[in-house]
């Protein structure tokens, strides 16, 4: 849906280049992996496409426009939706209203319509509800949809918080290392949802520490190592490159 | 009834609704969203000084014995109003300050310090509320009402603060389960989560910052009408733990919950103190009501942490199983 080209993004924290230089394109509708050794600055390009992290330097495009300096609410509002590397939910809410925080921001969700127009979003959240409840299927997560989100395995938040970013309709996906610590049962099963996230059109960026889950999924593949982009392109040639085996896949 | 048991009675009617009030602007800041607003108590007293300065009149008028600000003399319910005004743009001030740049636990300890530093202004601008004399003779809109004996207008007053407390309480109830109250939670469960949904964490808490500065105001209004003075020795920081207190007996983030805990603890310990067998050396009592108020506060985050009316689940409505059951039929293999 959404393309991405990121151009030039530098960060450093004290003395340390984390990103120093990287320049990349998504293509739209592709599913592209970023791999690389830790510390190689993955998860802080994420971070600054989702506006978590404020780069130094460089521009990120979204089909053109500029959204580097966004904060993170308004780069979600353009459709950049992000997960986290430590599976994040909110604990205390169940998992059906952790889906429902998902939506896109509405009006329903302003001061005034919670006290004048009650009747207006009890209509619009009923049909956010059945849509929710839908996908909890989908997700097998039906059974806990009145369960507190905190009280899942590792497994299930990572599904509930795959769910909530279903329910934003993104336009482009950033998935943060999305089965590390999950169960072997369940790998398979978030592997095949993404799978069919990238079939329905949408651009993913996933950003992952497992080299054999990039290989199943993604394509093309960029390779970082610290903090630049040492190769992209397709899986065959990013494993062909002799520095990626020195850096990354030997051992 | 005699008048002084009438009093008596009014007197916890009147400190029940006011404390409720406050415990519920705490409880949509701390308890619902969780901003930790450790200077809660300077906004009551910020209501409290406005209302007695929109109440009083010129300070001259009264030969001069006590210094303030403003000093005009405006109809019931103006003062309230305007005490709620007051509370909401001081609060505003205040979370501009706080709330964008800092992490939460910092956060908590700029507003104590602010709380300090409140108190310690109060005191010693005299100019700006009579210093730590404090205001008195600071009119009861009751009493404005010619025609009745001063009972029935103390009753009056019991029956607006009573209204008061109704009014916030829809309010908060609108707030709390609505679309906007589980974003609120959401900023209170995890911040970056609720951001990266598309949702401003950091306006949500400005907002609540400032509605509940102004329930906490109009609190602090309605009692130094009721008392008819107030004075920077009855705002101490410590006066915010109170506060905490209800909310976390009452139960976070619950409505019902947090007004019986403000019930309990801001009142009720108050009152049992009063009847234990030791003596009646105010200072003595005093500590005591701390001593149990601290207690209470640790039994129940050791013991009880959810409070004693948990917040609820929420539940939603949802098809009725008739509906889901044909549409089994109709798509057998959940395609």
């Amino acid at each position: 849906m959404s393309e991405l080209a990121v151009q030039g993004l530098r960060k450093s924290y004290g003395g340390v280049h984390a990103v120093d230089g990287v320049s990349f394109e998504i293509p739209s509708g592709s599913l592209t992996g970023m791999i690389g050794p830790n510390g190689a600055g993955k998860s802080t390009v994420l971070g600054m496409i989702a506006g978590a992290i404020k780069p130094d330097h460089g521009s990120i495009r979204l089909d053109g426009h500029d959204i580097a300096g966004l904060r993170s609410h308004r780069t979600a509002r353009r459709g950049v939706i992000r997960t986290f590397q430590a599976a994040s939910v909110f604990p205390h809410m169940t998992v059906l209203e952790n889906l429902l925080l998902g939506t896109p921001p509405w009006t329903g969700e302003r001061i005034y319509a919670s006290m004048f127009l009650r009747g207006r979003w009890r209509r619009e959240e009923r049909t956010q509800v059945a849509e929710a409840l839908a996908l909890l299927e989908r997700l097998e997560l039906q059974p806990h949809a009145d369960t507190y989100a905190g009280e899942l395995s590792g497994g299930q938040k990572r599904l509930v918080e795959l769910g909530r970013v279903m329910m934003a309709r993104p336009s482009l996906l950033l998935l943060d290392e999305p089965v590390a610590g999950v169960s072997r049962t369940l790998v398979p099963v978030i592997e095949e949802i993404i799978a069919e996230l990238r079939r329905s059109g949408l651009t993913v960026l996933l950003v992952e520490h497992e080299l054999a889950v990039v290989e199943r999924l993604c394509s093309p593949v960029i390779v970082l190592a610290q903090g630049r982009v040492l190769v992209q392109g397709e899986m065959a040639e990013v494993r062909a490159h002799p520095e990626v085996r020195r850096a990354y896949l030997v051992g | 009834m005699s008048a002084a048991t009438q009093y008596y009675i009014a007197t916890i009617l009147v400190y029940i609704c006011v404390n409720v009030i406050a415990s519920w602007g705490l409880d949509l800041q701390f308890g619902v969203t969780g901003v930790l607003n450790f200077a809660f108590i300077i906004f009551q007293a910020a209501g409290a000084y406005t209302a007695a300065m929109l109440s009083l009149g010129p300070s001259s008028a009264s030969g001069s014995f006590q210094h303030y600000l403003i000093g005009v003399h405006l109809p019931f319910p103006l003062p309230l109003i305007g005490a709620m005004l007051v509370g909401g743009a001081l609060s505003a001030l205040i979370g501009l300050i706080t709330l964008r740049r800092l992490r939460s636990d910092y956060q908590a300890m700029v507003m104590l310090v602010i709380s300090v530093v409140a108190t310690l202004v109060a005191e010693s601008v005299i100019g700006l509320a009579n210093g730590s004399a404090g205001l008195s003779l600071i009119p009861n809109p009751a009493q404005a009402l010619s025609g009745f004996t001063r009972q029935t207008q103390t009753w009056f007053f019991v029956g607006l603060c009573v209204i008061c407390m109704l009014i916030v309480g829809a309010v908060m109830y609108a707030l709390v389960y609505s679309p906007y109250g589980r974003v609120l939670r959401g900023v209170r469960e995890n911040e970056s989560a609720v951001e990266a949904m598309g949702r401003n964490a950091t306006r949500a808490r400005m907002q609540v910052f400032v509605i509940g500065g102004a329930m906490a105001a109009l609190s602090g209004a309605l009692l130094a009408q009721f008392i008819g003075a107030w004075a920077p020795s009855g705002w101490l920081y410590p006066e915010t733990f109170v506060f905490f207190t209800a909310v976390i007996v009452g139960g976070r983030g619950s409505v019902s919950g947090v007004a019986i805990g403000a019930a309990l603890v801001a009142v009720g310990i108050q009152q049992a103190v009063q009847y234990m067998p030791i003596g009646s050396d105010p200072t003595l009592l005093a500590a005591l009501e701390w001593i149990i108020t601290g207690l209470v506060t640790l039994i129940f985050l050791w013991l009880r942490p959810q409070g004693l009316l948990p917040e609820r689940r929420r539940r939603y409505r949802r098809a009725r199983p008739a509906r889901l059951a044909r549409a089994e039929v109709r798509d057998p293999v959940g395609t």
